[in-house]
């Protein structure tokens, strides 16, 4: 389990996690969802042992988060983080070097399932070319917990629709996903929970199904409500 | 570690077949003025050739810290640190390869160097006048691993700089120039620590005590530099 406890946050004077508190239980798939700004990024980056919270413990297996839980925490950060000069084969044989979980034939199938060629070089492609390498990368990695931060963004419909059915494909039954995007109604069909953050602070968990077979509501919607406090018809 | 030292390889690998491309040029001008009886192109090689050495040396020493830059300021530094690899063996890659890259380049020189001495030796009077014997050869060597030494210090001191200005000042704006702020600083905290012991040391002991001293000093600021990677970085 990945427990975040009393977690806070604080760069110089600005405080970005204020005494966040929530579990993720294996086999779920999460939607971390919340406004530029809200600390999606900054929980994933402690839980992916980025950075160390000013105040809290966040624990893997009851024990704290630690340059060997990279091990086990695959984080995808939004930005291209390659260097430049790579190729995507380069990208698969890196990932193949520094982790034991990373299976290259896996990498290679996904790429060749993407349609991207792995002679390609990483600054020669789109952005939802490298949005495609990334979740390559990131889900020929057999790791008990996935991180990913906007994956979604910046890329086309039918390129968004690709790397979603990607990520599902290739998870295991019981791993656990983390899944941040604005695109709250085209994650929904795919997830099975919802955290919700804003200002800093965790504001509500949820599961997805039972917001809308007992409230009627969808994800969306409820984002909206919690986000904006009222509900807006479509 | 090996992998991230052939990883750090790998990404000095044009600058570094460049440079051996360039000295084989400039030992090539030597030696068709040897064959060419030709001492003007030969000495031309030759001085090419001494300062390509000491240019190499210090452009991987610079590589060295722009990479570093590079590797921890921008979206690049995820690629180290999103691996399950401690601060200790990532700067260790990258301190590990400006020391081989370097020791190799001044190997591969004084091989070839030596190399054309034995080509030429007693036949070309410009050798000849370079008077190259056991002693100038040994000062040359001690010059050298001195030179090389302190070179060693500044790079270790301006990655603790960088490191420093990373870790303390992670949202300020201006980090190059918070980095050469900090390097001032440290400089001068280091020479004033290295003039206050320097009191008490005989005149006699000035040379163990310079190696002493500057050895600790790189140790110090590696190890500092790894400690804060490791529990305050933050990406």
């Amino acid at each position: 389990m990945l427990e975040t406890k009393n977690v806070s946050k604080s760069f110089l004077t600005k405080q970005v996690l204020k005494n966040v508190n929530f579990t993720l239980k294996p086999g779920s798939i999460y939607a971390l969802l919340g406004p530029n700004g809200s600390g999606k990024t900054t929980w994933m980056k402690l839980a992916a042992a980025l950075s160390k919270p000013s105040k809290g413990t966040i624990t893997l297996d009851d024990q704290p988060i630690s340059i060997k839980s990279r091990e086990k925490i695959v984080f995808l950060p939004t930005e291209n983080f390659f260097y430049n000069n790579m190729t995507i084969k380069d990208v698969g044989l890196y990932y193949d070097d520094f982790f034991a979980d990373f299976s290259i034939e896996k990498y290679h199938d996904l790429i060749n399932k993407m349609d991207l060629s792995e002679k390609s070089k990483i600054k020669t492609l789109s952005s939802g070319m490298l949005a495609k390498v990334k979740i390559a990368a990131a889900m020929s990695r057999n790791a008990p917990y996935y991180l990913l931060d906007e994956p979604l963004n910046g890329i086309d419909l039918i390129a968004r629709d690709e790397v979603m059915q990607t990520i599902i494909e290739s998870l295991n039954e019981d791993a656990t996903i983390v899944i941040s995007s604005h695109l709250v109604e085209e994650l929904e069909p795919y997830v099975n929970q919802a955290i919700f953050f804003k200002q800093g602070e965790m504001i509500e968990q949820c599961d997805v199904e039972e917001l809308r077979d007992t409230q009627g509501v969808s994800l969306a919607d409820h984002y909206r409500t919690l986000m904006k406090g009222d509900f807006l018809n479509a | 570690m090996l992998k991230l030292l052939k990883h750090e390889f790998q990404k000095q690998f044009s600058r570094l077949i460049g440079l051996l491309i360039l000295l084989v040029i400039s030992e090539g001008m030597f030696v068709i003025g040897y064959y060419g009886h030709n001492d003007q192109v030969m000495g031309r090689g030759l001085a090419i050739f001494a300062f390509l050495t000491i240019f190499g040396c210090i452009s991987i020493g610079i590589d060295s810290i722009l990479t570093m830059i590079n590797d921890l300021s921008n979206n690049h530094n995820y690629m180290l640190f999103m691996t399950p690899n401690s601060g200790y063996k990532i700067l260790g890659a990258k301190v590990l390869e400006n020391l081989i890259s370097t020791l190799g380049l001044i190997v591969i020189c004084v091989l070839t160097m030596i190399g054309d001495y034995f080509l030429v030796g007693g036949k070309s009077q410009y050798l000849i006048n370079l008077h190259i014997n056991t002693a100038s050869t040994a000062s040359i060597v001690h010059s050298f691993s001195y030179g090389l030494m302190i070179w060693l210090a500044l790079v270790a001191l301006i990655i603790l700089s960088i490191v420093l200005s990373l870790t303390l000042f992670k949202d300020a704006h201006h980090n190059f120039l918070l980095s050469l702020l900090v390097f001032i600083g440290l400089s001068i905290l280091m020479s004033t620590i290295y003039n206050t012991i320097g009191r008490y040391i005989p005149s006699s002991g000035d040379n163990i005590y310079n190696v002493i001293y500057t050895i600790i000093m790189i140790v110090g600021c590696y190890v500092t530099s790894a400690t804060l990677m490791d529990h305050q970085l933050s990406l």
